[in-house]
């Protein structure tokens, strides 16, 4: 089918030649009956319809302390459902080739939104370590291996991931998170472009990569989570792997989830609420995890501490 | 050059394009009234009209949609401004069986369409704008505006899509 935009371009209701001759005299009038007034002595700013502004919010908390996206959205009429959540899958796909390529260009239109609006935060050329999807869910996981934080306060990590829903083959971007984190505080911030779905009570913590995950080891760096309107709770777990790692399965929130691992990263996510107990810089969580390594060994059900 | 000479330097620019904005989505008598008050803020606020004559003229339909929208919130609570398509195909010779039965199918599906929608595909259509130009109209930012482009484009596409009166028989959908 011809590109819709193409077929509806000659139907249009005002064309050039609407704006007639008797139509300039008219323009000419009123703006002799302007200038005739004078300037008015303030400048009224019109609405610029703060109820439709969706996106941006971001907040810089301790390291300690639970990171709220307050993405407060109210939108009247046409809020679509998704079964989105519902096609979840414990076990991810890779995604590769022109998929791999979509997300990672609708992502990175959306996080560089994001970095434009908060200097607060930074990601210097970020690499896509993890793309992957599970039903009607994609997500990609940005890292960078740029530490611009003053060195007294240890390794700064800075990060990034982007969830999406796929409508028709289409990524299209639910919510993408750029974190700054070193041992002293975490900084991040939430992009929530899509009005149908905003990210509501939207949570996080985040902490700088552990530069020595043994080899046979996992660590975390961040759980975050929020609730999407029309969709549900998700929460989503990142960490590094030692070289030796291959697969990680967390049980959590009464699943075992299978990660995707790549690039020294992993990531899962479950829709659910679960936070985990997660504080940055511990090992300490509500989870266990089965580790399986390079030679077939498998770690089972271990905590991370155990690990 | 004076404030006077600027302002009438833009006005003569963008009135044509200001007034096509709003006629797309009121009546042509209406139109014009609020062409006149979107060009009286913009005199009140001549110094946040941007220099670059694309950004000036989103500027400019961003004011004309908020006075639009104020105008017809005398009778209805809107949030986006429905917008009109001409009842004949510019260029195209009238009476062809196939274009008149088009034209009727894309009649019927726009006026199905919510009016975010028909903003949306406008702004990029008949407006020609850039997603940050139109992102700038409706007050939205860019990423939401393609994302609003991208459903508006597919529900325009399936409402032209014939359906089937009866499928043979419908294929598995897996994991959903």
């Amino acid at each position: 089918m011809k590109d819709v935009l193409d077929m509806i371009r000659p139907y249009d209701a005002a064309p050039a030649s609407s704006y007639d001759a008797a139509a300039a005299t008219r323009a000419q009038a009123r703006l002799d009956q302007i200038l005739a007034a004078g300037p008015a002595p303030s400048s009224q700013r019109p609405h610029r319809g703060a109820a439709l502004r969706l996106g941006l919010r971001w907040a810089a908390v301790p390291a300690l302390a639970v990171l709220a996206l307050v993405v407060t959205v109210v939108l009247p009429g046409g809020i679509a459902t998704t079964t989105a959540f519902a096609s979840w899958t414990a076990q991810p796909r890779p995604l590769d080739g022109t998929a791999r390529s979509a997300l990672d260009h609708a992502c990175t239109a959306v996080i560089a939104e994001g970095l434009a609006e908060s200097p607060r935060v930074t990601l210097d050329a970020p690499t896509l370590s993890i793309a992957e999807r599970r039903g009607d869910v994609a997500v990609a996981v940005y890292t960078s291996t740029a530490g611009r934080g003053p060195i007294l306060l240890g390794p700064r990590a800075e990060s990034a991931h982007c969830l999406a829903f796929v409508e028709d083959g289409v990524p299209v971007v639910v919510q993408a998170v750029i974190a700054n984190a070193d041992n002293a505080r975490s900084t991040s911030m939430s992009v929530t472009p899509d009005e149908d779905h905003a990210v509501v009570d939207g949570w996080g913590r985040w902490g700088p990569p552990r530069g020595d995950v043994p080899v046979d080891a996992v660590s975390l760096t961040s759980v975050s989570g929020g609730r999407i309107v029309d969709a549900g709770d998700f929460t989503l777990v990142q960490g590094t792997v030692g070289a030796d790692v291959v697969g990680v399965v967390i049980h959590a929130d009464g699943r075992d989830v299978e990660a995707t691992v790549s690039d020294g990263s992993f990531l899962a996510w479950w829709p659910d609420s679960g936070r985990l107990g997660w504080e940055p810089g511990t090992t300490d969580v509500d989870a266990r995890f089965t580790v399986t390594l390079r030679d077939g060994t498998v770690l089972g059900d271990v905590r991370t501490d155990e690990l | 050059m004076s404030r006077e000479e600027r302002f009438a330097a833009i006005y003569h620019r963008e009135h044509a394009g200001v007034l096509r904005f709003l006629a797309r989505r009121t009546t042509p008598t209406h139109a014009e009234d609020v062409a006149h008050d979107t060009f009286l803020v913009a005199w009140r606020r001549l110094d946040d009209v941007p220099v670059e004559p694309a950004d000036a003229r989103a500027w400019l339909f961003g004011v004309a949609r908020h006075c639009l929208l104020n105008a017809q919130r005398s009778t209805s609570r809107r949030t986006a401004l429905e917008v009109r398509i001409a009842a004949e195909a510019s260029g195209v010779v009238p009476g062809h069986d196939d274009a008149a039965a088009a034209r009727v199918d894309l009649a019927t599906a726009w006026d199905a369409l919510p009016a975010a929608h028909q903003e949306a595909l406008a702004l990029a259509t008949w407006e020609d704008l850039t997603s940050a130009q139109a992102a700038q109209v409706l007050g939205i930012s860019s990423a939401a505006y393609r994302i609003r482009l991208h459903r508006a484009r597919a529900a325009l596409r399936a409402a032209l899509t014939p359906t089937p009166a009866a499928p043979a028989a419908l294929a598995p959908e897996g994991a959903r």
